[in-house]
């Protein structure tokens, strides 16, 4: 991901202009304690269909609309996850 | 009616609904009103129609044209101040005690505000007081008598009980009105945790229904129980729902709000606000399975406002008995009278008479002595004798101040097995609102018993609490240090919530560079970091303060078309303005990374037989790839790439000899395709002007055009 996402406006620019930034809103996130609890939760078929990739160690994307679903099963699982609804 | 807070409230409510009047009509009414007072006028319509309706010589002119009936109703709707009342229930309890064509003194009433309008089924304003005959009883008007008059103690306004009153020979007995705040907060947390689910008409799914009436904290008998009330758990939801705190609308009902946020902070308020459902609710009655049909429900509405009117007006101290009660509905409304086209049992008058005192014990005895609005007397008699209590008067609109309930410092006692035990005299709506949040009922007996789990605790902070108000909340409640397990166990499970967090709508903020995102957070950007150009924004409020927008996804609209074919079809070029954070993984299940950034910083992948050969061992098929290039770049994959397809999945080609004719015109191919001599030597045309026919073929077709005269030039091959 860090390969090639982010190269939209390479180049330098004015000391103090502002600085160029592109905005994902709305995704739906999963961030863990550990990476040993990220590889417990893609191990997980039920869970890993409902990822769709990894941003970092402890960080991945969930399918949109799948939230509650992804919820509801680590609930089933024993997990007590923090739920954030906005930012 | 002295207590100045009661007074305010009525009047709020008497505004609330003047502010569901157009402009207009509130200007109408008040000059209406205004004919009747020769006091100063005030700006405002609203306080000028509270100040004209205060003054007890402008009502009593208003009233005169009305004579005795005007007189006769306004103590009859005084004597319900907090309970709104549906068009048709008005006009039955008014026609009721007597008073001739309540539907036009109504509407009189409403044109000079002394009484006001609200509708149910629209917030657009009112602008005229229609109320169309026939219409269904949900969509009929409530109304509600002027504030200002049910304050005021107008002496003009008593009408005489149709009830003997009694003394009991013992003493009074009241219920502590816990009993339905208690069972209304376990259901909240009950549909808080798993909603309700009712089918599209409205009715609940059996097994959701058995939650209600088999849950043993809902369906069980009342701690001061004097008759048994059928289905509570039922009653319970049927309250819950007409009071807005479970959402009506839903097929999954969940609570609208939390109970803090929704009830008031003392039990005599919240036992006006139950009151008030008590006497309305009509998916529900007090005959249970009994229940005759027809019109019943709503009938039963007029009866229970008709009890509590004349429980009213009984002289200070003195009850009446559950049979006068009886005999009192029994010769003035339906059903119990006969009238209307009764249904069921209640077309005989046996039948009809025990359920009418079956029906007034479970009123009486049921709803409203849980409630805490009546007291009953006298109940090893065949008939007790019944009263409302301080709360019942205040409910009513009598007079009354209530003592406050005093305070106990300690309420609970918790103890080391995670219990907590909550005495009833002690309870506090404060208290209950809150320990519903994060404690699990286990029993509501002589006192309240609840549980702290990890499961309970995980939902009090998922409401918004902190361990730390928890164990505060507990060691205030209990006088005491809790015992150490209790509050490491809070511990605990609290940090165990903290190693997964779920971000349903995250805000991240994507840089150019780690460079650029070092210097955006050392410019006061508050973020958490994900990667090295990539950070998690919780508070968006002055982030942009020295950031430019290059680029916005939104993740709750379909993706748009991000990817760009090259002319041959193989490399896929990524438009970073609109791709998404999912496209990376998308895209390299397909193809392979063939370039870093660009000069207009794309990045390129390729896709290439190994890739495609890649994606079918992960399980991917053809269909998911055309959707996927649909999705992605707009349009059906490219040919080359549908060939790579076709050939991972088994494509072979084969190739033969074929010898081209050329004629010099569509014209003549079109002969020699239609000539008997030649048309069936030809294997297919090429073009409008071209034949293909075997090698095998040419000497048969040569002779059939020399014998047609037409010479065929060949290549020296096949001269021969």
């Amino acid at each position: 991901m860090n390969e090639w996402s982010g190269g939209f406006g390479p180049g330098g620019r004015p000391p103090n202009a502002k600085i160029p930034v592109k905005v994902h809103r709305s995704v739906s996130l999963v961030r863990t304690a550990d990476q040993t609890l990220t590889y417990e939760l893609l191990s997980r078929p039920k869970l890993s269909r409902l990822i769709v990739g990894q941003l970092c160690d402890d960080v991945l994307l969930v399918v949109p609309e799948k939230v509650d679903e992804l919820v509801a099963e680590l609930k089933k699982i024993g997990h007590t996850p923090r739920i954030v609804s906005t930012s | 009616m002295n207590d100045g807070t009661m007074h305010e409230i009525l009047l709020d409510q008497y505004r609330q609904y003047l502010s569901r009047y157009s402009a207009d009509l509130l200007q109408g009414v008040c000059e209406q009103a205004s004919r009747f007072s020769r006091a100063k006028r005030l700006d405002d319509p609203v306080e000028q129609l509270i100040k004209t309706l205060g003054n007890e010589k402008a009502l009593a002119k208003m009233l005169d044209r009305h004579g005795e009936g005007g007189t006769r109703a306004v103590a009859v709707l005084r004597r319900s101040p907090f309970v709104p009342w549906r068009w048709d229930h008005a006009i039955a309890v008014l026609e009721s005690v007597g008073v001739e064509s309540p539907y036009t003194l109504l509407l009189e009433f409403l044109e000079m505000g002394i009484l006001a309008m609200k509708r149910n089924t629209t917030d657009d304003p009112i602008v005229r007081f229609d109320v169309v005959t026939g219409a269904s009883p949900a969509s009929l008007p409530l109304v509600t008598l002027a504030g200002p008059i049910v304050s005021q103690t107008f002496s003009s306004f008593e009408i005489e009980s149709p009830l003997p009153s009694e003394k009991p020979a013992g003493s009074f007995r009241q219920a502590d009105g816990w009993e339905w705040p208690m069972r209304l907060a376990i259901l909240w947390q009950m549909t808080w945790l798993a909603p309700i689910k009712r089918t599209q008409q409205r009715l609940l799914f059996k097994k959701d229904r058995e939650r209600l009436t088999l849950n043993p904290l809902l369906a069980a008998e009342t701690l001061d129980s004097l008759v048994r009330v059928p289905d509570p758990g039922l009653m319970i939801y049927q309250l819950a729902l007409d009071q807005g705190w479970l959402d009506p609308v839903v097929e999954e009902q969940s609570p609208t709000a939390p109970l803090w946020q929704v009830w008031p902070d003392d039990l005599a308020a919240l036992s006006r606000i139950i009151g008030r459902g008590l006497v309305t609710l009509e998916d529900w009655n007090e005959l249970g399975t009994d229940v005759p049909v027809g019109t019943f429900s709503s009938d039963v509405v007029v009866s229970r406002q008709l009890i509590l009117l004349w429980l009213s007006l009984l002289p200070a101290e003195e009850g009446a008995t559950l049979e006068s009660l009886a005999r009192a509905l029994e010769s003035s409304v339906a059903p119990w009278n006969g009238a209307g086209e009764p249904t069921g049992p209640m077309r005989l008058p046996a039948e009809r008479a025990t359920l009418c005192r079956t029906w007034v014990r479970g009123f009486v005895l049921g709803l409203l002595y849980q409630a805490g609005l009546v007291e009953a007397a006298d109940l090893q008699e065949t008939s007790p004798i019944v009263r409302l209590t301080p709360r019942g008067k205040q409910f009513v609109g009598i007079a009354e101040n209530i003592e406050p309930a005093p305070k106990y410092p300690v309420s609970l006692l918790v103890q080391p097995n995670h219990q907590l035990i909550v005495y009833r005299q002690a309870l506090s709506i404060e208290l209950l609102v809150q320990l519903i949040l994060f404690a699990e009922p286990r029993s509501s007996g002589a006192a309240m018993t609840l549980e702290l789990t990890p499961g309970s605790i995980y939902h009090g902070l998922e409401a918004g609490l902190q361990p730390e108000q928890i164990i505060q909340l507990l060691q205030d409640q209990s006088g005491r240090t809790l015992p150490g397990g209790v509050e490491e166990s809070i511990r605990t499970w609290s940090q165990k919530r903290e190693r997964l967090t779920i971000y349903s709508q995250a805000t991240l903020f994507e840089f150019a560079s780690a460079a650029d995102l070092e210097d955006a957070l050392a410019r006061g950007l508050v973020a958490a970091r994900l990667t090295d150009r990539m950070v998690l924004v919780e508070e968006q409020e002055g982030a942009f303060k020295n950031l430019r927008l290059t680029a916005s996804r939104d993740y709750r609209l379909e993706p748009q078309p991000c990817v760009q074919c090259s002319p041959d079809g193989t490399i896929l070029k990524v438009n970073l303005e609109t791709s998404d954070l999912m496209l990376e993984s998308e895209i390299r299940r397909i193809s392979d990374l063939a370039s870093t950034a660009d000069k207009q910083g794309a990045f390129h992948f390729r896709v290439t037989r190994e890739s495609i050969e890649r994606a079918f061992e992960q399980g991917l098929r053809g269909e998911f790839i055309d959707q996927w290039f649909r999705r992605r770049t707009g349009q059906d994959p490219p040919d080359s790439v549908r060939l790579l397809l076709r050939a991972v999945t088994g494509l072979s080609l084969s190739a033969r000899q074929i010898v081209v004719v050329s004629a010099e015109s569509p014209l003549v191919a079109d002969g020699l395709l239609q000539h008997p001599r030649t048309a069936s030597l030809f294997a297919e045309r090429l073009g409008p002007s071209a034949l293909s026919i075997a090698t095998e073929k040419l000497p048969e077709l040569r002779q059939a055009l020399d014998e047609l005269g037409i010479p065929l030039t060949l290549p020296e091959a096949n001269a021969g």
